[in-house]
């Protein structure tokens, strides 16, 4: 059974009325709503209206896909989200998700996923008309959310940057049944994560929207034990081709999950599933070898821009279960 | 000029007040977004740099060295600020 998930984009203004009663199914233990509204001020600026610009090709299926991620993620029995086109005066409704679940944990974690996503990556744009005659498009707006973007309480990985790497082409991407390709890696000493894309120069920069690869982290304790287990004492860490070799940090504990390293915010988005260009790319075996060991490493999105540095700033572990367990 | 393929250009945002319309059909012999909009910047004042936007290309995001075909539709999204 697969819930029912739903994106809309409504030029008209959005009745509520019946669409939460409209969520989930008989196992439906818990319904969270939110309605975002247009409020009178922003930044400190009267708001008279505003206009909501959308791509609708793009902002419909946007939508529909973050929903029915969340809904998969969160184990959700139904979830709906409308958003407003057009423009709005004060007190309309901007946006309204409800969704269904079990349980209210996973309810009211969904939704402010779902919100936040769709802030951040919908094809729309707001224009203010301010009560002094002044518009302006406005940005995002990563402060607003609390816990959302640029929060200050992310965990940080006490963790060192063993080497970083970048490739500029797929080897092996796409490439099922054909020779692998020799693009060769670069290592490099730092690189710029620029938010939502990617390493610069990497092969996945910009690759697609809300790409969950855009950067991938290897634990060096797994290049050191395929070079003892298969007797390779000078394969290079660079052979996995991943980018960030990293030290004192349980990667598959950060799934799902944010975090800080170097001052740079990423997110977790799932483990980097080794495939069978492993066994070519490193030897025989070693694909079996890191699946079985949770070893292929963690991909993660950027949620901040910087510039990561390696083998800098490195901390050791200070306390046992700390944030590097 | 008319040899080349043609290509039609959506503006969304700053980006189309800045443009003063919001799509408009071009002809050009280049074949990616990023070289297409190196030519829009030199002839418009978009006064955004490609590192600060997103493209669509076909009514998906696409990467700026996303090979183009004839025909196909190109957008450039500003920073996004729904919600």
């Amino acid at each position: 059974m697969s819930a029912i998930v739903r994106f809309s984009l409504s030029p008209a203004p959005i009745e509520v009325a019946g669409l939460a009663a409209a969520l989930g199914d008989p196992a439906t233990g818990a319904v969270v709503t939110f309605e975002g509204r247009v409020r009178n001020h922003n930044a400190g600026q009267a708001v008279a209206n505003l206009e909501y610009q959308a791509y609708p090709a793009l902002a419909n299926k946007t939508g529909q896909r973050i929903l029915e991620e969340e809904a998969k993620r969160h184990g959700l029995l139904g979830a709906h989200a409308v958003h407003r086109t057009g423009m709005l005066e004060i007190g309309d409704i901007a946006v309204w998700v409800g969704v269904a679940a079990a349980h209210r944990g996973a309810a009211f974690d969904a939704t402010r996923a779902m919100l936040e996503r769709l802030k951040h990556e919908l094809p729309i744009w707001k224009k203010e008309t301010y009560a002094d005659g002044r518009i302006e498009w406005v940005g995002p707006d990563p402060d607003a959310a609390g816990t959302g973007r640029a929060h200050p309480g992310l965990p940080e990985w006490q963790a060192e940057l063993c080497a970083i790497y970048l490739s500029a082409g797929h080897d092996f991407r796409g490439r099922h049944g054909q020779e692998r390709m020799d693009h060769g890696i670069m290592e490099v000493d730092q690189v710029e994560c620029v938010t939502g894309m990617g390493l610069r120069g990497d092969r996945y920069f910009g690759h697609k929207q809300d790409f969950k690869g855009q950067v991938t982290f290897f634990d060096a304790a797994t290049v050191e034990s395929v070079r003892e287990r298969f007797n390779v004492p000078a394969l290079p860490a660079a052979a996995f081709r991943r980018n960030l070799i990293v030290r004192g940090v349980a990667l598959g504990d950060w799934i799902g999950k944010r975090f800080r390293f170097q001052g740079i915010e990423f997110e977790g988005s799932e483990e980097c599933r080794p495939c069978y260009w492993m066994d070519s790319a490193v030897g025989a075996g070693v694909e079996d070898f890191l699946r079985a060991n949770c070893g292929g490493g963690l991909r993660a999105r950027i949620l901040s821009d910087g510039v990561l540095q390696a083998g800098q700033r490195f901390v050791p572990p200070s306390t046992p279960g700390g944030h590097a367990g | 000029m008319s040899d080349h393929p043609s290509y039609r250009i959506f503006y969304f945002g700053l980006l189309a007040d800045r443009r003063g319309l919001s799509e408009e059909t071009i002809t050009s012999a280049a074949a990616t977004p990023a070289a297409i909009y190196a030519e829009l910047i030199a002839i418009h004042p978009l006064g955004m740099t490609p590192e600060q936007l997103r493209v669509a290309v076909n009514d998906e995001f696409a990467a700026w060295d996303h090979p183009l075909q004839p025909g196909d539709t190109m957008a450039l999204l500003p920073p996004m600020s729904g919600g």
